[in-house]
């Protein structure tokens, strides 16, 4: 059983280890052009200009060999964007991803495509991101076979043995999507994933499409999966919880920004910015039972004009002076966690 | 009417089964359901997709379309029967004395007509008033519910607004006829986690200050506990358990709603395996025979392939099982 595993010497292992992972000072700016009316006005003097939207802004973060990191905030916060940046399907507009020692950012040269392999990605819908047209077996024998890992001979066997590793029978090599349900489907998205034996794995929102129980058959077979394959894990959710189940680690996103950067446990024992203590507060619980409290008001600024100073500063409870004029930085609060937040309380 | 409350539940569902009839054979989509509702009560429908939560909202409210039939039970409105009704008699009532909140309030809002035009033909269906009488009406109720700048609003486009400012929109409309009873079906789940918990909060306070019943359609239970009186847990087509919320979740009685509860990794000790539920829910063409969770459920023994009763466990707490789990 997984739950064995000894954690503390697993912690060790983590701070001997050079990170594995590291993405250093990456933005990555969205630009909507102007119309070509307003561009013909803005020739005229008036004051139109191309509206940029920048979807990650300054985030550095490292994944050390074998954990997993959780990314988490709501819808508009990055949180997607950072991932696809992760996994090479993205260009940062500034900044690096570094792989095992090799920058790996999109469009960087350094990169073979073989390298590339060995970061992969599970993605949220696992109807969208299957080709409904294309049977079990070609999905997930396509890429190693592309890649050279196998031989065309070679595919029902290896398709057979990844089927079995992520739970499906192998009698079902020959349907096609559209023939399972949500889990299953997501099974054979994590099997394709799997297929090029990938170190590192970035899941964008693995189990937000589906029903509670089958969301724990997948979380189980995640953890497993991290363990016997040494996978490093990028984890993408809005869902705390499972978060909290996953991930060694936490980074709590706000309109591109990081908020909040703490160990698992740390930051569930006591997440210390404003932002944080608001989302941990307002997901109902089944223990606490009904609430009796004023949930935080407002709803998340227009990533088009964010707010001056810090992004939270207008929903924020303790809001002073100071936050709507300056961007307080990522400051240290002990434990080797940080947040972004000018609170002198932290 | 009368100062007394009246004792009788505002909504009754006896035995209600809703069928659809394919080519493929006929779905039990709904399988002897019955539940009641009293005045200012909040009840929780909770379920995995294709448990039938959706199809029992949309039965009460008489949306069920062919090939889908209601084939046997009654629903009573304040004592009235709804079943029998025609359909102008059924459109009298809907938006009225009984309402409907739906998932995606991008689909249930007009695209090309204004909020308060909205608002006046909702207002306008039941009772007659003068266009600028309605948008008065119309503000109070955006105010009701938190919108900003009501006034302006009222001339805006759904596009124009939030995800979440929609959803607001759509509460007021569904509350916008004083109903007796609204039902809600899975309202926050496309909303981000800090608009979920207004809505939730400020649909508590509703309830609380309008005497409305509310019945809370949705998949998450831990949304279940911070909101309502009391839940009913559906499998398959059947309620397999009803009660107090607090009964029902602190201490659940069958195995389905032991599964749901040990699913969720909040609790759980992180890193660990968390206890599953092996398999998938039946097909709706194809349910096993006696109890549908047989085939899933670790205490099954043959006397679950019997037809099963709800048997009652507690003080309004009801359980459909054979070998229910050990109580306190």
């Amino acid at each position: 059983m997984l739950g064995e595993i000894d954690r503390t010497a697993d912690k060790k292992a983590v701070q001997t280890a050079a990170p594995y992972v590291e993405i250093r000072n990456a933005s990555r700016n969205f630009v909507q052009k102007m119309s070509p009316v307003e561009a013909l006005l803005s020739r005229a003097g008036m004051n139109y200009s191309d509206r940029v939207v920048q979807a990650v802004s300054d985030v550095s973060l490292e994944i050390p060999r074998g954990t997993a990191l959780g990314v988490v905030g709501e819808s508009g916060c990055g949180k997607s964007t950072l991932g696809r940046m992760a996994a090479g399907l993205l260009s940062a507009t500034n900044g690096e991803v570094v792989f095992d020692g090799e920058r790996m950012d999109a469009g960087h040269a350094g990169m073979s495509a073989r390298d590339m392999l060995r970061v992969q990605m599970v993605f949220q819908n696992p109807m969208a991101s299957l080709n409904p047209r294309q049977k079990v077996v070609d999905i997930v024998t396509e890429a190693a076979v592309y890649h050279g890992l196998i031989r065309r001979r070679e595919r029902q066997d290896f398709a057979a043995e990844l089927l079995r590793e992520v739970g499906l029978p192998p009698d079902v090599l020959n349907r096609l999507p559209h023939q399972f349900s949500g889990g299953q489907r997501q099974r054979i998205g994590i099997a394709r994933a799997l297929s090029v034996s990938p170190e590192f794995l970035i899941c964008d929102e693995p189990v937000a499409a589906l029903d509670v129980l089958i969301q724990a058959q997948i979380i189980n077979l995640l953890l497993e999966l991290k363990e016997r394959r040494k996978l490093t894990l990028l984890f993408i959710s809005h869902d705390l919880g499972v978060v909290r189940h996953i991930c060694d680690e936490v980074v709590v996103m706000y309109l591109g920004r990081i908020v909040e950067r703490a160990s698992t446990a740390d930051l569930f024992a006591r997440p210390v910015h404003p932002y944080t203590q608001a989302l941990f507060r307002e997901i109902p619980r089944i223990r606490s039972g009904r609430r009796a409290y004023e949930p935080i008001s407002g709803e998340i600024p227009s990533p088009l004009s964010p707010p001056t100073g810090c992004h939270f500063h207008p929903r924020c409870p303790c809001v002073m002076d100071k936050c709507s004029v300056d961007t307080p930085p990522l400051i240290p609060v002990g434990n080797g966690r940080v947040a972004r937040c000018w609170l002198p309380s932290l | 009417m009368n100062a007394m409350p009246p004792p009788q539940p505002v909504l009754e569902v006896e035995r209600l089964s809703t069928v659809f009839d394919l080519r493929a054979g006929t779905v039990r989509s709904v399988n002897d359901v019955s539940f009641s509702l009293k005045r200012g009560e909040i009840l929780g429908i909770v379920g995995e997709s294709g448990s039938g939560k959706s199809v029992t909202g949309l039965s009460v409210l008489g949306l069920i379309e062919p090939p889908g039939r209601i084939a046997a039970g009654s629903i009573r409105l304040e004592g009235r029967e709804l079943t029998t009704l025609g359909d102008a008699e059924k459109r009298k009532l809907r938006g009225n004395a009984i309402s409907m909140i739906f998932q995606d309030p991008m689909t249930t809002l007009n695209p090309v007509l204004s909020i308060g035009r909205q608002f006046f033909e909702v207002i306008n269906a039941h009772r007659k008033v003068s266009y600028a009488a309605a948008l008065d009406e119309a503000e109070a109720a955006l105010v009701q519910v938190g919108i900003p700048a009501a006034r302006e609003r009222l001339s805006s486009y759904p596009h124009e607004l939030s995800g979440g400012m929609r959803q607001r929109v759509c509460i007021a409309m569904s509350l916008i006829n004083k109903p007796a009873v609204v039902i809600a079906d899975e309202p926050t789940t496309a909303l981000d986690v800090t608009i979920q918990a207004q809505i939730l909060y400020m649909m508590q306070n509703l309830v609380r200050d309008s005497d409305v019943s509310l019945i809370w359609v949705t998949h998450d239970l831990s949304v279940v506990a911070g909101l309502c009186d009391r839940v009913a847990v559906m499998y398959a087509g059947r309620i397999v358990e009803t009660g107090p919320v607090e009964d029902v979740l602190g201490n659940p009685r069958h195995p389905y709603t032991r599964g749901l509860l040990d699913s969720i990794p909040g609790d759980a000790e992180p890193g660990r395996l968390l206890r599953q539920v092996p398999g998938t829910q039946p097909s709706p063409l194809d349910l096993p025979q006696g109890c549908s969770f047989r085939p899933r459920c670790s205490q099954a023994r043959d006397e679950c392939r019997n037809e099963l009763t709800s048997d009652q466990v507690g003080p309004d707490h009801f359980v459909r099982c054979l070998f229910k789990l050990g109580g306190d």
